[in-house]
């Protein structure tokens, strides 16, 4: 539709003292996603990536027998294809000229903050929707992103391998990035996120470097982490027993566009995780008139994607 | 007397009444599809399946600006409110993954789908050019005096269709008005026509 003057009658004289526009009184948080997404650019319609699993550990040779010989692994593949995002606002030209303030010239102000908004709920959504295969995308191994049985592409050989998963695996040839019932943001839980990522191991069975740095919260859990992981002593208890997650060095996130006020999450730092925002298109703004009416169009558009294909390196709980 | 050709060409948007652009839209897809790009649709159940061939008058929806990705379910990948794309985002993929039943092997180049088709929608602004044929009798060319004439249209084996000059009974097998003729062909025999369709759909 065309904003026109019927609509805007108040901006027509002049004499009020003061105009709250969203825009001006209340500036928007700070980009948000940057801290846990790797931002790429892309300069095709879509980027695909493949998983590989090297090779299992060596194996012992008798004297004189011959070497044995085993094969890499080619995993699953993904894809990630960009999506545009657009809007536009059209003003008369009578309404543009006839504006006394001036608001109806600050278009591209409130574009911009749609975009902002935009760009974040497409990155968190990632997380959001990472506990659905149907509504979250899918990682390497056709599993949603947060999933109690990942499968590795050495199989059962590569869970045997491993060593002490039996405490925590579920199902022999996978590992879980999310508990096989979820839990409360509590110490139990962060213990047990931190064992999940103590043991961590790669396709083939060996255990790999991982160490969740940051747990990312809804606002509501606000109160509950500082307790937990603010206290020099053990939380919730009456005896001395220091608090054994401090040394852990964990630092939680509020995550203002998380949708569940239950769910949390952990996240190794970003260059060792998967999770990424894919900008094909920047947010760029446009103008232009109409020849036939005069109305101003002003007009937002970008192109991007957000993608995490790899489970290693986060964990999430969906509250209970 | 069958039709004089087994498939036919695409029926494109070359013109509109306002000189705009063709409004198209992205609506997700039935599944099963299989519809080449330029074959008129409609919507089933709120999903772009071929259109049924029988239903004139509100039965078809547009043209297919794309090929039917044969979807596996009604919709299968569109994304939701600012979401990604689901699924395995491609139309083609091959072989199996070891110990991961649900990985796939997507074919790299293979197109994208994301589970929804564009529909060049059949308003009235947009004028629509279509190949010319008959499903019955032994003519296959318009005339000049055939403009501002309606006839039916008939979907051949290929999935694509034609203006079919067999059909001329207004009310009952007819829906497409006849605008113009392709200035190179339209007087030849399967030549192309330009048409409106007459009672889309939408915008009945």
């Amino acid at each position: 539709m065309t904003q026109v003057r019927g609509d805007f009658a108040q901006l027509m004289v002049p004499g009020l003292k003061k105009i709250y526009l969203d825009a001006d009184e209340y500036e928007q948080r700070e980009k948000q996603y940057p801290m846990l997404f790797n931002v790429k650019s892309s300069d095709s319609e879509f980027e695909q990536e493949l998983e590989m699993a090297g090779v299992g550990p060596l194996q012992e040779k008798p004297e004189n027998s011959s070497t044995v010989y085993n094969d890499m692994i080619q995993g699953g593949s993904r894809r990630v294809t960009h999506l545009t995002y657009s809007l536009g606002i059209r003003t008369s030209k009578e309404l543009w000229d006839d504006d006394k303030y001036g608001l109806i010239k600050t278009g591209p102000k409130a574009l911009a903050r749609s975009t902002r908004f935009t760009e974040e709920v497409v990155a968190w959504n990632i997380i959001n929707n990472g506990f659905s295969s149907t509504t979250g995308i899918l990682t390497f191994d056709g599993q949603a992103l947060f999933n109690n049985q990942h499968y590795l592409l050495g199989g059962s050989q590569a869970t045997n391998i491993a060593p002490g998963l039996t405490n925590i695996i579920s199902a022999a040839g996978t590992y879980p990035n999310r508990p096989p019932t979820d839990i409360d943001l509590s110490v139990a839980g962060l213990q047990l996120m931190t064992n999940y990522a103590n043991r961590m191991v790669d396709n083939q069975g060996m255990p790999i470097n991982v160490k969740f740095k940051h747990i990312l919260i809804p606002s509501e859990l606000v109160f509950i982490t500082r307790e937990i992981l603010g206290s020099t002593g053990q939380p919730y208890t009456a005896d001395n027993t220091a608090n054994s997650l401090l040394p852990e060095d964990y630092h939680f996130l509020v995550g203002n566009y998380l949708t569940s006020g239950s769910a949390w999450f952990g996240f190794a730092d970003k260059q060792y995780t998967a999770l990424t925002v894919w900008m094909r298109e920047k947010p760029n703004t446009d103008f232009d008139d109409d020849f036939d009416t005069d109305a101003v169009k002003q007009k937002t558009r970008m192109r991007m994607s957000a993608s995490c294909f790899r489970w290693q390196g986060v964990f999430g709980s969906n509250g209970p | 007397m069958a039709a004089n050709l087994t498939v036919h060409s695409p029926v494109i948007p070359v013109q509109t009444t306002s000189g705009n652009t063709p409004q198209t839209n992205g609506i997700p897809e039935k599944a099963s599809q299989t519809f080449p790009s330029g074959a008129p649709v409609q919507l089933t159940t709120g999903y772009v399946a071929i259109w049924n061939g029988t239903t004139y008058a509100n039965g078809i929806l547009g043209f297919s600006n794309i090929p039917a990705s044969n979807l596996a379910t009604n919709g299968a990948g569109a994304p939701g409110v600012f979401g990604q794309i689901g699924g395995n985002q491609a139309i083609q993929t091959y072989g199996s993954v070891p110990n991961q039943p649900n990985a796939v092997n997507i074919a790299l180049g293979t197109p994208i789908t994301d589970g929804r088709t564009l529909v060049l929608l059949a308003n009235s602004d947009t004028i629509f050019e279509i190949q010319v044929d008959a499903s019955s009798g032994g003519t296959y060319a318009l005339t000049q005096a055939n403009v501002g004439t309606q006839y039916g249209i008939t979907i051949d084996t290929g999935g694509t269709c034609y203006l079919d000059i067999a059909k001329t009974t207004v009310g009952t097998n007819t829906c497409a008005q006849v605008v113009g003729l392709n200035p190179i062909d339209g007087l030849l025999a399967n030549g192309h026509a330009r048409i409106v369709i007459v009672a889309p759909q939408l915008y009945a």
